[in-house]
């Protein structure tokens, strides 16, 4: 770090192989030499004027390289980008909140890594850093967390809270030893569980089925079911049709879980998660190796979630919504997952390390109203009456009206069990929320974590006398992980509500 | 605890807009359909229906606003600030004093004329950021947010 007139200027450079990286922009300009190849032109024609653009690329790319310094300022990280445009940025050391690298293939070849900085400010990082070696960047990482330290140190003065002694380097040589890693095994298991793409895969052999299908089963398949006695042109389609919905169903099963595990397997290689100082800290990845950091004073919610898949394997996913919601792309608004699959009694140890300090011990479980049961069945009843009467009576006319008992049990049922399986607690420092009893969610939200309190009572709220409580927190925000409290009895709404806010 | 009603001139400032809203809407409907139908066999009976619709729109312009005012309510305790509004679905927010982040008092012309505010907490939440009162008076507003943000300095993430 040099001084210029009293301002810092930064120093630092780049690992010197930086240029590679900038490669991938000179790709996109190979694209309309490729076109011209393929179109049949000539070298002897034009073509060559192309080769300037396929060194713009690695040109900008030392350009970048030469021109790119960042340093440890006194209040925060220095970066200097441009030379004729010149751009001094500086992020505040306190408002850093994550360090993570990103290494690719080609990155692990060259032994370097992407470092992004991220501040709470959400909406992704704050700045990439492309490339610094692996030493380098874990050098900046332990600078700009011991300087962050020892800054909101001072400021507190408060020592217990984070005020740790900036012994970054120390940290380093203690790394602790993993809180979870996931073997091949487990990977498996979780591809298995996890039905992500099935949808997808769903719509599109579903659709080439409708398309190709038809034809092609009844020329595979008629002369077969012919001889089996199947006679009538009618008797012989629907035949057909059941063979191929069940057809369908069996191949996007199988293609789809193959597909999850595969991806599974590739996305969460040697998924290791470590105690790091005051973060959590993942590591992941077969081709491309990410680093992600959890620091947990963001964390806002725990939620942890039982598929009847996880319930089978007897495994559970936990997530947390971290303050700010920094959307990273390809991961699901600002919800980051704590362990991928892990099994229930570990979650336990693994929310009270996303928690620490909170005291989770035997929480005195409180059932949601009375009414609950009476009115889900009726919900039920009531979905099922408008979805299958119509096309029920369209069918058959007045004995159509049968169809309307038919719902019954799965209505109770479904009433009966939602209504003993969803509950909440309160502890001095946490709200415990379990929902549902076939997708089963249990949020786990710090009581200091909570920024509004909404209570809201619609028409058939009001009928049953019930109130619905939701949670607010700086995390999460996406519709599935809202902490939405409903069918409380009034008065325990109102209740929970003001012991909420004290 | 003790919910307040806000400032009535608020009524007036609602049934304004909602009617300036209507007359825009049947202006644009009319501009649009007239050309279309005049002259035509069902000129007469699109008139009537359209005066009708008309008509309807602008009663619920009227009544709308006096329903939303009664049922418009806050309260500020040594917790926080409380809002209670909706007329089918109601509903009931609480701002912890400690959460509000920053606050707005904004004042449009109409509202200017008939000496009403609106005051805006917001909050680092994901869902609820932003939590709005309206219908103070500009002086109430001002005294409000005044009472909430003086013992509202503290940790507010």
């Amino acid at each position: 770090m040099r001084y210029e007139n009293g301002h810092p200027v930064p120093e630092r450079r780049l690992h010197p192989l930086s240029w590679v990286f900038h490669l991938v922009g000179g790709l996109g300009a190979l694209i309309p030499l490729g076109i011209a190849a393929a179109l049949g032109a000539e070298w002897d024609g034009a073509l060559w004027m192309l080769i300037p653009l396929l060194l713009l690329g690695p040109l900008a790319g030392l350009w970048h390289q030469w021109v790119y310094r960042y340093d440890y300022g006194p209040e925060g990280l220095l970066i200097r980008e441009g030379l004729v445009f010149r751009n001094l940025r500086q992020i505040d050391y306190r408002r850093i909140e994550n360090i993570d690298t990103e290494r690719t293939l080609l990155h692990r070849l060259l032994g370097v890594a992407d470092v992004k900085v991220e501040t709470s400010s959400g909406g992704g990082a704050e700045a990439t850093i492309r490339v610094l070696s692996v030493d380098g960047a874990r050098a900046l990482s332990e600078a700009v967390f011991a300087r962050r330290r020892a800054l909101v140190a001072d400021t507190d003065d408060a020592p217990g809270s984070e005020g740790d002694p900036p012994a970054g380097v120390e940290d380093a040589k203690h790394r602790a030893t993993p809180l979870l890693r996931l073997p091949a095994s487990e990977l498996i298991l979780m591809g298995l569980i996890d039905n992500r793409n099935l949808f997808w895969l769903g719509a599109v052999v579903g659709s080439v089925l409708q398309v190709v299908g038809v034809e092609t089963l009844e020329r595979l398949l008629g002369p077969a079911l012919l001889d089996a006695g199947v006679v009538y042109v009618s008797q012989l389609a629907l035949v057909l049709k059941i063979v191929l919905v069940l057809a369908t169903v069996v191949g996007v099963l199988l293609v789809g879980k193959l597909l999850s595990v595969i991806t599974a397997l590739v996305q969460y290689h040697d998924y290791t998660l470590e105690q790091d100082g005051d973060d959590l800290r993942a590591r992941h990845g077969l081709f491309t190796r990410r680093t992600v950091t959890l620091r947990v004073p963001r964390i806002q919610v725990v939620h942890q979630l039982a598929t009847p898949m996880h319930r089978l394997f007897r495994r559970v996913t936990l997530q947390v919504d971290l303050a700010g919601g920094a959307a990273e792309p390809g991961q699901s608004g600002g919800a980051r997952p704590l362990a991928p699959i892990c099994r229930p009694a570990r979650a336990d140890a693994l929310i009270d390390r996303a928690l620490p300090g909170m005291d989770r011990a035997a929480p005195d479980w409180r059932p949601l109203s009375a009414r609950t049961r009476r009115r889900l069945t009726r919900l039920w009843l009531w979905c099922w009456a408008l979805l299958s009467l119509p096309p029920a009576i369209w069918w058959w006319g007045w004995p159509g009206l049968a169809v309307l008992p038919a719902g019954l049990p799965v209505a109770l049922l479904h009433g009966h069990l939602y209504a003993r399986y969803t509950r909440w607690a309160l502890t001095p420092d946490l709200l415990l929320f379990h929902r549902g009893w076939l997708w089963r969610r249990l949020a786990v939200v710090p009581r200091n974590r909570i920024q509004t309190v909404r209570l809201a009572r619609n028409p058939f709220d009001r009928r049953y006398r019930m109130t619905e409580l939701e949670i607010d927190t700086a995390g999460g925000g996406l519709a599935k992980r809202r902490v939405r409290l409903a069918y409380l009895d009034r008065d325990v709404a109102a209740r929970l509500a003001g012991s909420l806010l004290e | 605890m003790g919910f307040e009603a806000v400032h009535p001139g608020t009524v007036a400032v609602w049934r304004v807009q909602s009617l300036v809203g209507v007359a825009v809407v049947s202006l644009g409907l009319g501009a649009v359909f007239a050309p279309l139908l005049a002259g035509g066999p069902l000129a007469g009976p699109a008139l009537l229906a359209g005066v009708v619709a008309l008509l309807v729109l602008a009663a619920l312009g009227w009544w709308l606003p006096a329903v939303w005012y009664r049922r418009l309510r806050y309260c500020l305790d040594e917790r926080g600030l409380s809002v209670e509004r909706g007329l089918l679905w109601r509903h009931r927010i609480t701002v912890p004093r400690v959460r509000v982040q920053h606050s707005d008092v904004s004042q449009g012309p109409l509202q200017r004329a008939f000496g009403v505010a609106t005051l805006r907490l917001y909050t680092a939440g994901s869902r609820f950021t932003v939590t709005t009162l309206p219908g103070l008076e500009h002086d109430t507003a001002l005294a409000l947010r005044e009472r909430l943000l003086r013992e509202g300095d503290g940790d507010a993430v």
